[in-house]
């Protein structure tokens, strides 16, 4: 339905608005028909657990009632919005509401880039653009807060770069965007530090004697978006739990999407990177200083976090695009004179997407069942540990979100935040087989009834072979060990008992 | 004594070697003032061993005799030229042997590198340059064949390069480097590989009447270098030994040395690619379409190995220098103006020679003063002993420490030959010392009949066999952990 109507429109003379609405379009339907692909990753459990949590009490978490480990400890929820986002169409739709509600969006990031490159590019630039940015992304498209951060984001910083474009200052209506960006998302610090670079750019370009006048209204906008990203419950405690992530340095290479960019195999960021190359060798564009700044930038931060990728995919073309669109001569397209459908037609035409949208969803959405994926979810295992009734649990890192869910405390789960870098990096160091005696001796120290690993874990096998400990349970996903000293029947006491 | 020689010269009317020459004989200084940076991998310590069965026994290898896992398997070694040489300047100067010919190695290199850049870059930069890119690679800096390559690879690739920038055809001078190359390290290939961009570069620019006529010559060239590369006592086996090591597909994301390039702090490999990102885009350079090619395959390369970092720092100015000196005109710096004094030639001559004399004298004083030693934490010397004394036959190791075993006449269970070991049982013994998989450590150390294993301390499968029935701790230091059978050791004591 929307393609034939995106057709059936003249490009040149369509309203702006109904090109990005239509590709929109198409990636909505995209990601909600490949909808299982964004229930990849177990964080999504816990995160609406929390939201959950929110909407019942009318409060924001202020520390930790999850774990077993780090139980009272201090802790904030940076996204609290996108949890409560994801549990309230959860609730009434089941694993179908996250999936409508990160497709969605995905398409509005889609349709606002789109919106943003038009300026600069024809239309089939700028969705071949779109889909390569997507196609970068892809990897980290999950059903968590920073896929609801997204449209914010390039909102946000495409509103920077026009105001660059144009030699002038951001308005003041963006500062309502940073303080959702920094309830939805702890990303909105990058969001912060890109002001001061953007900047830089639009003074770079302007006349010298009206710098200093923009540079002021630049930094007075700056300490607005300061102020208006503490606009959230937990004030400017938010700034400083989004900051607290990024101290955890080691750790980071540890958690596969905050390790540096891998090359062994080669992948659509490599071939993007070596056509970045490519194309400034060949073009023989000269881009400022502020803007080289930006790129280089956005590729280091995408270099040393794989999930940093969509920033770079995202945000390299709109800080490119004044400079190729100079170079390339491509915004010749709109000639005066020029027939514009008139705006009824238009609204109407977005309406008829939508629609169109709506239906196809519901119809959808009836007669598909979205699943979890089943690595994630070792529903079998818990169910016998349920059984036995086994409250000490120590699991693998991606079971976390998924025992959460269940309602059992996990050792650790994805708020590597809350547990902290030595915590974390020692229960790594352990899990991977690296160091056995790290491993028996946090079985001990936290009283540990049974274990809840991965099956292809290191310390499973390891499990099998150390005294003390027996296989109880294993199928494709997970595999129990329980101690073997203890009485079967009351498992629950005996390790009290014998302290 | 270098130092102030370059600065006495004027550099405007210095002759383009003896600037060359400066700056390598002040890399070949620093590289052996270092010496020891040099000799941080074990896999020297074999490399020096079969060198030296080469000598003895006046034959090539064509099977393996220094492992007891593949022993009697086919196995040819492709830079027995180098292994012969370290082992001769080995034997005759102990360690410092090795460190002097590596250096010097370095020093050529960078004495080529800065010769091949000084018509278009003025002397400045072209340090500059050199020095990033001694950065960049230093890390792979290693008493090990594919450093003496290093000055050959880069004679090579540069002769094919001046070809390319003046649209004529490689010099038939080239065949004897690429025959010397083939026989020092597998390395060639990659100069075999690179005669077809490199061509498709100077038939780009050329004149298309004579373009027929130049691919001709290009494809000849090609030819007569293939041929040549098959010039050493394994005849065409060589280039199928060397494309071998090329084919072990996942298992070279392992070797630390064919892993790709690490991102997760910041190094000069990535300093270097951000800076070449910015160059490209803040100043207007065009490139030739072979060229965007090379420039990109040596920066897929160094990305998928970090091992190939060296050649994108060496090769990858080669390819941008002359567009740069015809587009931003840094060439103009460094033109002469007429009427200029040259320096007679016998005084360059003498200059030249007072340089290497300047060279040796420093280094016979500072070898004589300072023993190079090798790095511990591959060489367990103590815990070797304690199993010879033992007379553990069939040990497990590390590949490293293999390397050691080799060079105390104790066959290894493992080394750094990982294309004689292939693919598979490399990837089981990873998995096995990792502690990814404990089932597999077990399987090998029964599939082997291992009688003892000899790991460091920091190793996971060290850790564990602590914890595994069967195996006890029999000696530790700081450098490694020896763990023996328990049954056995029971059955020794009864048998007493």
């Amino acid at each position: 339905m929307s393609i034939s109507f995106a057709n059936g429109v003249d490009a040149r003379s369509a309203a702006r608005g109904l090109v990005p609405l239509c590709a929109g379009a198409g990636v909505y339907l995209f990601f909600l028909l490949a909808g299982d692909g964004l229930l990849g990753d177990s964080d999504s459990f816990w995160h609406i657990k929390i939201g959950q949590w929110i909407i019942d009490h009318r409060a924001v978490p202020y520390s930790d009632f999850y774990s077993l480990t780090k139980f009272g400890e201090s802790w904030v929820s940076t996204s609290w919005l996108s949890q409560v986002l994801y549990a309230a169409p959860y609730s009434s739709l089941g694993w179908a509401g996250p999936v409508i509600m990160a497709s969605l969006a995905i398409a509005v990031t889609a349709a606002i880039f789109i919106h943003l490159l038009n300026v600069h590019f024809e239309t089939a630039r700028s969705v071949l653009l779109a889909i390569l940015a997507l196609v970068l992304s892809m990897h980290h498209l999950l059903a968590r807060p920073h896929i609801l951060a997204l449209p914010v984001m390039v909102a946000w910083v495409g509103a920077l770069m026009a105001a660059a474009d144009r030699r002038t200052y951001p308005s003041w209506l963006l500062l309502p965007l940073i303080a959702l960006w920094s309830n939805l998302h702890g990303g909105f610090v990058l969001g912060l530090a890109l002001i001061a670079p953007i900047a830089l750019e639009a003074l770079w370009s302007e006349e010298p004697e009206r710098r200093v006048a923009l540079a002021a209204r630049w930094a007075v906008f700056a300490i607005g978006a300061l102020a208006a990203s503490c606009c959230t419950p937990y004030g400017w405690n938010t700034l400083f739990g989004a900051a607290r992530i990024l101290d955890l340095g080691e750790l980071l290479s540890l958690i596969s999407e905050w390790a540096p960019a891998n090359f062994s195999s080669f992948g659509f960021f490599e071939a993007a990177l070596l056509g970045l190359i490519a194309l400034a060798f060949s073009a023989g564009i000269v881009v400022s200083l502020p803007r080289v700044v930006l790129v280089l930038g956005l590729t280091w931060m995408a270099l040393t976090h794989v999930r940093n990728i969509e920033a770079f995919a995202f945000l390299v073309p709109l800080v490119l695009a004044k400079p190729l669109a100079g170079r390339w001569k491509l915004t010749q397209a709109t000639v005066g004179g020029e027939i514009r459908s008139a705006p009824y037609v238009t609204v109407f035409a977005s309406l008829t997407i939508v629609a169109a949208a709506w239906t196809s969803t519901s119809v959808y959405v009836t007669h598909h069942h979205f699943a979890f994926t089943a690595t994630q979810t070792p529903a079998a295992a818990v169910d016998l540990l349920e059984q036995r009734q086994v409250e000490r649990i120590f699991n693998s890192y991606q079971f976390g979100g998924y025992l959460i869910a269940r309602d059992v405390k996990p050792f650790i789960d994805g708020r590597a935040e809350l547990y902290g870098e030595k915590f974390v990096m020692n229960f790594f160091h352990a899990v991977e087989g690296r160091k056995v005696d790290d491993l028996l001796r946090m079985l001990e120290d936290f009283r540990i009834e049974a274990t809840l690993l991965a099956a292809n874990s290191p310390a499973a096998q390891v499990l099998n072979h150390v005294q003390g400990w027996k296989r109880l349970y294993a199928d494709e996903i997970a595999v129990v060990h329980v101690r073997t000293d203890q009485p079967l029947p009351n498992a629950v006491r005996a390790p009290e008992a014998s302290r | 004594m270098s130092i102030s020689i370059t600065s006495n010269v004027n550099l405007r009317s210095a002759p383009p070697g003896l600037v060359a020459l400066c700056a390598g004989a002040g890399a070949y200084l620093f590289f052996l003032s270092a010496g020891e940076i040099l000799l941080r991998d074990s896999d020297s310590l074999w490399q020096i061993k079969i060198g030296q069965s080469i000598l003895d026994h006046g034959a090539m290898p064509y099977t393996d005799v220094y492992s007891f896992t593949r022993f009697g398997e086919p196995w040819i070694s492709s830079s027995w030229l180098s292994q012969v040489l370290l082992a001769t300047v080995h034997g005759a100067f102990d360690w410092a042997g090795p460190v002097i010919l590596t250096s010097l190695a370095i020093g050529v290199t960078v004495a080529i590198f800065i010769y091949l850049l000084d018509p278009y870059l003025d002397p400045a930069r072209s340090i500059l340059l050199v020095t990033l890119a001694l950065l960049m690679s230093g890390t792979h800096f290693l008493a090990r064949p594919h450093m003496l390559a290093l000055p050959v690879m880069l004679a090579f690739v540069g002769g094919l390069m001046v070809a390319a920038d003046h649209r004529s055809h490689p010099s038939w001078l080239l065949l004897p480097l690429m025959v010397l190359w083939a026989n020092l390290h597998g390395g060639f290939v990659l100069g075999l590989a690179l005669i077809g961009p490199v061509g498709l570069e100077a038939v780009w620019s050329s004149d298309p009447k004579h373009r027929f006529a130049l691919a001709a010559r290009w494809a000849l060239f090609a030819l007569a270098a293939l041929a040549a590369s098959c010039c050493t006592p394994y005849g065409w086996n060589t280039l199928l030994g060397a494309t071998k090591i090329l084919s072990l597909g996942k298992l070279l994301s392992l070797i630390w040395e064919w892993m790709p390039a690490d991102f997760s702090s910041i190094s000069f490999f990535e300093a270097a690619l951000l800076g070449l990102i910015g160059l490209a885009f803040y100043r207007r350079l065009v490139l030739s379409a072979p060229r965007i090619i090379l420039l990109l395959g040596l920066i897929w390369m160094a990305l998928t190995h970090s091992r190939n970092i060296e050649v994108f720092a060496f090769l990858a100015p080669l390819v941008l220098a002359k567009p740069i000196a015809e587009q931003w005109r840094t060439a103009e710096a460094g033109v002469r103006p007429f009427g200029e004094i040259q320096p007679p030639y016998h005084i360059t001559i003498i200059a030249a020679l007072a340089i290497a004399a300047a060279g040796w004298a420093s280094t016979k004083t500072f070898v004589a003063h300072h023993p190079f030693s090798f790095v511990t934490a591959q060489t367990p010397v103590a815990a070797v002993d304690v199993l010879e004394q033992r007379r553990a036959q069939r040990i497990f190791s590390t590949a490293p420490i293999g390397g050691y075993l080799i060079s105390r006449d104790i066959k290894a269970f493992i080394d750094g030959r990982a294309e004689l070991y292939g693919e598979k049982f490399v990837m089981d013994y990873f998995d096995a010392v990792e502690g990814k998989n404990v089932e597999t450590l077990l399987r090998l150390l029964e599939t082997y009949r291992i009688d003892a294993t000899l790991l460091n301390p920091t190793v996971p499968a060290a850790k564990m066999l602590d914890h595994v029935a069967g195996w006890k701790r029999l000696y530790a230091d700081k450098l490694a952990v020896i763990h023996v059978r328990e049954d056995r050791a029971n059955a020794e004591m009864l048998a007493r």
